[in-house]
């Protein structure tokens, strides 16, 4: 009787380890999912965060001949940042928010809220969705601090969130991209 | 007769726990080859897109490659599926305390091997790095996948020069990561942590080619 009282501690304390191994061998596996869903997710941050880098630093700047050095004429009102300033929304974005091909200045991107695609696999035939939000404000252009009025200095933070694994977010991805006027001269 | 009985019981449930300690252990052994391998290809797949990356960011001038007496600062080939060469014209270390500019050749080449990722079987390649008329050598191995193109407003373009109005380069490396053989039937992965993926996108200074 004995033995079989034995036999069973033993099973139970078998399961209990199984258990806990399988546990950890679980989250090793969801780790190397997220990673590479993170990796995913940089990747798409840095495809925007490459756009917003081409384009003028304002809608002022537009061909612009000469850099903008210390004149903060005609800087687009922190207020109107994104492409619902009237012109821009008449004459250059059609389709709001998504046709940002057409976009010409930093701040057009300032609304873009919607879902970007990248394809993995061995093939490139695998889509992963990740949700895109960007936001466009002045900053300081000394202490990167925002800035209630126009300044020389642009901040776009990217975020991108990746597709859900057990009801969370697999990866969040903040990309701050700063601009000024000068070195979007140069790109431009 | 109940000590028998007993004895037997006691017996068979040992097996039994031996045998599932066993399967543990093999299946524990398992997976931690599988993650360093992952993290191997992860380390690879970072110094390919690495090397890649910073040679298309120092991109020469069209007038600074004219005079190295080349037509394009850079210049992609495509099989259709994935880039099998490129020509790049780059300020790059020439020497242990030197950097110049040169000619950087990559080539993608099939290693006549294949590998099972998820449900596809894929080839091998592998990537070398010429840089002038030095020999060519290895910057990346058990390669699925190179990826360059020039991301402009209209599609992408995987061959030939950079279009007039291109202004960024996407660069994207896919390693395999060989998972270990004779994995239990109900332990077949279908995800892609076998395969890692990694990619940027530059904006290169000169480009578009500046005269």
């Amino acid at each position: 009787m004995s033995q079989l009282i034995y036999c069973l501690a033993a099973i139970v304390i078998l399961a209990l380890y199984g258990l806990n191994r399988h546990q950890t061998q679980a989250a090793g596996e969801r780790t190397l999912i997220s990673r590479e869903v993170e990796s995913g997710a940089l990747q798409v941050a840095e495809r925007w965060a490459a756009r917003i880098k081409d384009r003028a630093f304002d809608e002022a700047d537009v061909a612009a001949a000469e850099p903008r050095i210390d004149d903060l004429t005609g800087l687009t009102d922190p207020a109107f940042l994104g492409v619902s300033t009237a012109d821009e929304v008449l004459s250059e974005a059609p389709a709001h928010g998504t046709d940002f091909a057409r976009f010409d200045d930093v701040d057009d991107f300032a609304e873009v809220s919607g879902i970007d695609t990248l394809w993995v696999g061995a093939e490139r035939a695998t889509p992963l969705l990740f949700q895109v939000d960007i936001d466009v404000r002045y900053v300081n252009a000394a202490t990167l601090a925002p800035s209630a009025g126009t300044t020389l200095a642009k901040e776009a933070v990217v975020q991108v969130v990746g597709p859900l694994i057990d009801g969370r977010p697999a990866a969040r991805v903040r990309v701050p991209v700063h601009t000024t006027a000068a070195r979007q001269f140069l790109h431009n | 007769m109940t000590s028998h009985f007993d004895h037997l019981a006691a017996l068979i449930v040992g097996a039994i726990i031996l045998g599932t300690v066993a399967v543990l252990q093999q299946r524990d052994v398992s997976s931690t080859m599988e993650t360093t391998m992952s993290h191997a290809a992860r380390a690879r797949a970072e110094v390919l897109l690495d090397v890649v990356s910073q040679d298309a960011e120092n991109l020469l001038t069209t007038v600074q490659a004219a005079d190295l007496g080349i037509p394009h600062a850079i210049q992609l080939e495509s099989d259709g599926e994935r880039t099998t060469g490129a020509t790049l014209t780059s300020f790059v270390r020439t020497s242990p305390s030197a950097y110049g500019p040169a000619t950087v050749r990559y080539d993608l080449a099939d290693t006549g091997r294949t590998v099972v990722v998820g449900q596809d079987t894929v080839s091998l390649f592998r990537v070398t790095r010429r840089v002038g008329t030095e020999a060519p050598h290895v910057v990346g191995e058990e390669v699925v996948d190179l990826d360059l193109a020039f991301s402009s407003a209209g599609a992408d373009v995987t061959n030939g020069p950079p279009p007039a109005d291109v202004t960024q380069v996407r660069v994207g490396v896919a390693v395999a990561a060989p998972a270990p053989r004779g994995r239990a039937s109900d332990q077949r992965s279908t995800s892609e942590t076998h395969l890692v993926r990694m990619g940027t996108t530059l904006r290169p200074i000169n480009l578009p080619p500046q005269d």
